[in-house]
């Protein structure tokens, strides 16, 4: 897979950032969790040992639409702001 | 015994840390008996109080000399003299904070707990480097609930010594401890769940998955055991942190 595919959730997470719709959120998470679990394999196969794999699970578990976690406006405006430059720092990393 | 200690001295340190944390469970087995129950054995509830002190105390005891033992296996062995600080390091905080728990009536007890506390913190930071710092944490199933018992634990201490030392509200001393059970018995079966689900799916289709597939499903569970486990951690003990810091 190409590893410009992690440009997609950064560019969601980015959108994230201003007031949208709930449903939009909906779909960021499934979106993020979607590429957190790809980028784990990626991470996996690259080096079990770097602790990208621990970053990638602590993102997919923030974003789990299953038991969603509720933080107000501004924390998750951080959260996605981070969470997009780590996709981004990542897929450089990335053969 | 001497060769009985050495063959078995690998399973020194899950037997005490399995005798301190049984300790928790058994006032739960005195409030569940029925009253049936004790009045045809009188001693039996008797009983089980002495094993609700005793058995933290041996469990600390079979620590130390699990610690102990290693000690003098590292300085007789021929590692490296980097590892040789770094499994003595890696030791000793925990002693410290099984003293500290453990030894109450004490000023040590808060003080050890949380010097302790923190000096495992620092090994962690100084055991690794940059993102390697997290990495080892769940690196096996051992480690990844070892590293959670002891967040818990510290998590209870910090929430004592913040209780007792700045709270305008009354408190009586080792409610915090015991709130610490409470959330270990909530968190662990919701961090678990997701990891066996993916341990029996691996398992389950075995044959059909790749075995790197397989390999990584493996790591992914520890992983995510360990990592919803800290989530809940936060979901449950954050909003009391958060109202505690109102105190200050």
């Amino acid at each position: 897979m190409n590893k410009k595919l992690l440009y997609i959730p950064a560019t969601v997470l980015f959108i994230g950032i201003f007031p949208l719709p709930i449903v939009y959120y909906t779909l960021l998470k499934l979106v993020v969790i979607a590429a957190a679990a790809y980028a784990t394999y990626e991470a996996f196969q690259m080096d079990e040992q770097s602790g990208w794999m621990d970053i990638w699970v602590i993102v997919a578990v923030l974003f789990n639409p299953f038991a969603p976690f509720y933080f107000i406006k501004a924390l998750w405006m951080i959260i996605d702001f981070a969470t997009a430059i780590l996709f981004i720092v990542f897929s450089r990393k990335i053969r | 015994m001497k060769d009985l200690i050495k063959k078995h001295r690998d399973k020194l340190a899950p037997i005490g840390l399995a005798l301190i944390l049984s300790s928790f469970f058994i006032p739960v087995l005195l409030s569940w008996m029925p009253s049936k129950v004790s009045d045809l054995i009188p001693f039996l509830p008797v009983t089980i109080i002495f094993l609700m002190d005793f058995f933290p105390l041996l469990g600390a005891l079979i620590l130390m000399i699990a610690f102990a033992l290693n000690i003098l296996e590292f300085l007789k062995g021929e590692d490296s003299k980097r590892n040789k600080i770094k499994k003595i390091l890696e030791g000793l905080p925990w002693i410290l904070l099984v003293i500290g728990i453990f030894i109450t009536s004490s000023p040590l007890r808060i003080s050890a707990s949380v010097f302790g506390a923190l000096l495992i913190v620092c090994f962690m930071l100084l055991g690794g480097c940059f993102m390697k710092i997290i990495e080892p944490l769940t690196d096996t199933w051992k480690r990844a609930i070892l590293s959670f018992v002891f967040l818990i634990i510290l998590n209870g201490i910090l929430m004592e010594w913040a209780a007792v030392n700045f709270s305008t509200e009354p408190h009586q001393t080792g409610w915090e401890f015991g709130g610490m059970y409470m959330l270990m018995a909530a968190v662990i079966p919701i961090a678990a769940s997701p990891a066996l689900i993916i341990v029996a799916i691996s398992y389950i289709f075995k044959k059909f998955i790749p075995s790197h597939i397989n390999a990584f499903l493996g790591k992914i569970s520890i992983k995510i055991f360990f990592w919803v486990a800290v989530m809940a951690m936060l979901k449950f003990a954050g909003p009391t942190w958060i109202n505690s810091s109102i105190w200050s």
